[in-house]
């Protein structure tokens, strides 16, 4: 399998805060969501693939090469973070105008193109826009040099409902060539339960896997049982519990319980719960 | 690194434009008033001006995290900073020629001068962008204040010593005029590739 | 043509996709030879991942419905009439078996059943 990034023993510590080390290799070709809660590290490790920060040690490649020995390989990853960092004076044509003379692979059409079906005005200033308006022109921006990975840290967080269904839309469709990747921080995770084809999820600095989705889901099981019952099932398959007034509900490993138990599907986010609260 | 320049201008189109109009107002009344050595020094508070007004816009709008995200290396970023000051110095020096030409009746004497007033803003951006790279816009702008207070200290003792300083370099042959002006530049320019070369040491360790 | 996704099937939903696409070709809704839509338009028309497509695919391929062109998508196989028939014959045994589930519920012998059968089949 070939890889759009590749990172290896990932350090990086703050006074506070030590993430890694990180060991994440994202395949080419699919929509890879990182999940975690706040503070888990994700802008982090995104920062230091991007070359916005500095690690302590370990190795990162995009497309085989470093980003902080070769800038020019920023044409072919096109980033939206979850603000857009342009002065509020620009007018959206001056941006593009700026955009063409820093991207040797700027097309013009194709974000005018986005302009047009976002309904941004090229007049409007950059301090005018409304956040979902912003996220629009960081994506058209992302989407119209020919970038063939896409980093989104957070950038779905705060848009209403409709919005992100229209981005989701936008990146399904960058995702129609096989050669496109999509990397996806996100604690929303509607978005990605449906599309996403893997799902690395981070806790505390640390990865705790790197899965595709359907083998999570399939894996998993959810089971609401008394607290005798419990007592019945392999302490192994039990990865998270919720303990209430009434009885627990169990998130298990279906492999390791029997198959006469009664289990439901879990989603994305009943999997990152259960493991970042139920102490088992 | 013209990207960047062109996003600083336009980012901030108001600024520069009211800059123009009273740097002009100023020129056309040195003109008036007879008292045209006060233009080369306008173009040595210019650069600093429009290099702080500059950065203060990319900081307010956390600009550099984009700038990063394009294919522009660090060494370019830096040295885009420098473009208006370059400009500006390279005014400076043309219009030391022409005010000074008069006065003198020869080339050689003004292009000492204009030699010196040139490397003037050079050496302060040099000093200026490293430390805004390194402590921001805001702590920056006091060292800018303290670089005006020094030139303001600088030119006061220039035009008190300035008929000194003519007759020194007076003294310095007329056919070497030329060559000490070429080395007083290339020293200037070392100086600056100095800084920039510090200034993008600063961006590739800082934490965006 | 047509597939659906029920979120609220235990089925997963790769499974969904391939009994679906299945259905279709043993039907002949799909001729021989017809191009399937690709894995990537079909998993972005239906929101779903690309590996859950790829999936549902694999396993028509393996099974010998389907075959895949590098760089060209999938087409349907030419069918195997013995594959078919094996496959209807599986469907006809289903269905006899929901029958045979319903009628104990109502007390009905696999007799009555047989007689029901003959009537509604006639015989000569």
């Amino acid at each position: 399998m070939e890889y759009a990034i590749e990172v290896h023993q990932l350090i990086k510590r703050y006074e506070d805060f030590t993430l890694g080390p990180i060991d994440l290799k994202v395949p080419k070709g699919y929509l890879i969501g990182y999940i975690g809660e706040n503070g888990s590290g994700k802008s982090t490790t995104l920062k230091a693939i991007l070359g916005l920060i500095q690690p302590d040690s370990g190795k990162i490649t995009v497309f085989g090469n470093q980003v902080k020995d070769n800038p020019q390989l920023l044409n072919k990853i096109g980033v939206v973070f979850d603000n857009l960092f342009l002065p509020g004076e620009m007018k959206l044509k001056e941006v593009g105008k700026y955009c063409s003379l820093s991207f040797t692979t700027w097309q013009s059409k194709q974000f005018e193109e986005y302009l047009h079906q976002f309904k941004l005005s090229p007049n409007k200033k950059v301090k005018d826009l409304s956040r979902g308006m912003k996220m629009k022109l960081s994506l058209s921006i992302a989407l119209s040099h020919q970038a063939e990975l896409l980093i989104l840290d957070e950038a779905t967080s705060g848009l209403d409902p409709v919005v992100r269904d229209e981005i989701l839309d936008i990146l399904l469709e960058f995702l129609q060539n096989e050669s496109h990747t999509v990397l996806i921080s996100s604690h929303i995770l509607s978005d990605l339960e449906k599309t996403a084809d893997y799902i690395a999820f981070l806790h505390k600095g640390k990865l705790l896997f790197m899965e595709q989705k359907d083998q999570l889901i399939e894996e998993y099981g959810l089971c609401s049982v008394s607290n005798e019952a419990m007592k019945t099932i392999d302490p192994e398959a039990i990865v998270g519990k919720r303990s209430h007034a009434f009885g627990q509900e169990l998130l298990v490993k279906r492999s390791l319980v029997p198959e006469s138990m009664e289990l439901s599907k879990p989603s994305i986010e009943d999997i990152m719960i259960f493991i970042i609260k139920g102490e088992v | 690194m013209i990207g960047i320049f062109y996003k600083d201008i336009v980012s901030s189109k108001l600024s520069y434009f009211l800059t123009v109009i009273i740097s002009l107002v100023i020129i056309f009344y040195a003109i008036s008033q007879h008292q045209t050595i006060f233009i080369p020094f306008l173009f040595v508070y210019l650069p600093i001006i429009l290099t702080g007004v500059a950065f203060t816009v990319e900081e307010q709008s956390s600009n550099i995290k984009f700038i990063l995200t394009t294919p522009i290396s660090h060494t370019t970023y830096v040295k885009s900073k420098y473009i208006f000051t370059l400009c500006f110095s390279f005014l400076e020096y043309i219009s030391s020629l022409v005010v000074f030409k008069d006065q003198f009746g020869n080339l050689q004497t003004p292009s000492l001068i204009g030699a010196l007033v040139f490397s003037l803003p050079i050496i302060i951006t040099s000093i200026q962008i490293p430390c805004i790279l390194k402590f921001g816009a805001e702590k920056g702008r006091i060292i800018m204040v303290a670089t005006y207070f020094g030139l303001f200290a600088l030119s006061n003792l220039l035009s008190d010593k300035l008929e000194v300083i003519i007759s020194k370099l007076q003294n310095i042959g007329m056919s070497y005029a030329y060559l000490v002006t070429a080395g007083i530049c290339l020293s200037i320019l070392m100086i600056m590739a100095i800084s920039i070369k510090i200034g993008t040491l600063i961006v590739q360790y800082k934490e965006y | 043509m047509n597939i659906q996704i029920s979120n609220l099937s235990s089925e997963p939903i790769y499974l969904q996709i391939k009994n679906q696409l299945k259905a279709a070709i043993i039907t002949g809704e799909m001729k021989e030879d017809e191009q399937l839509p690709s894995i990537r338009y079909l998993a972005k028309e239906l929101r779903i991942s690309v590996i859950t497509t790829k999936r549902a695919y694999d396993e028509l391929e393996a099974e010998g419905f389907i075959t895949s062109v590098q760089g060209k998508g999938s087409f349907v196989s030419r069918q195997n009439e013995e594959l078919i028939r094996e496959e209807q014959l599986k469907q006809i045994e289903e269905a006899l078996m929901e029958a045979i589930e319903k009628g104990k519920l109502i007390g009905l012998t696999i007799e009555d059943l047989q007689k029901n059968l003959e009537v509604l089949g006639g015989h000569d």
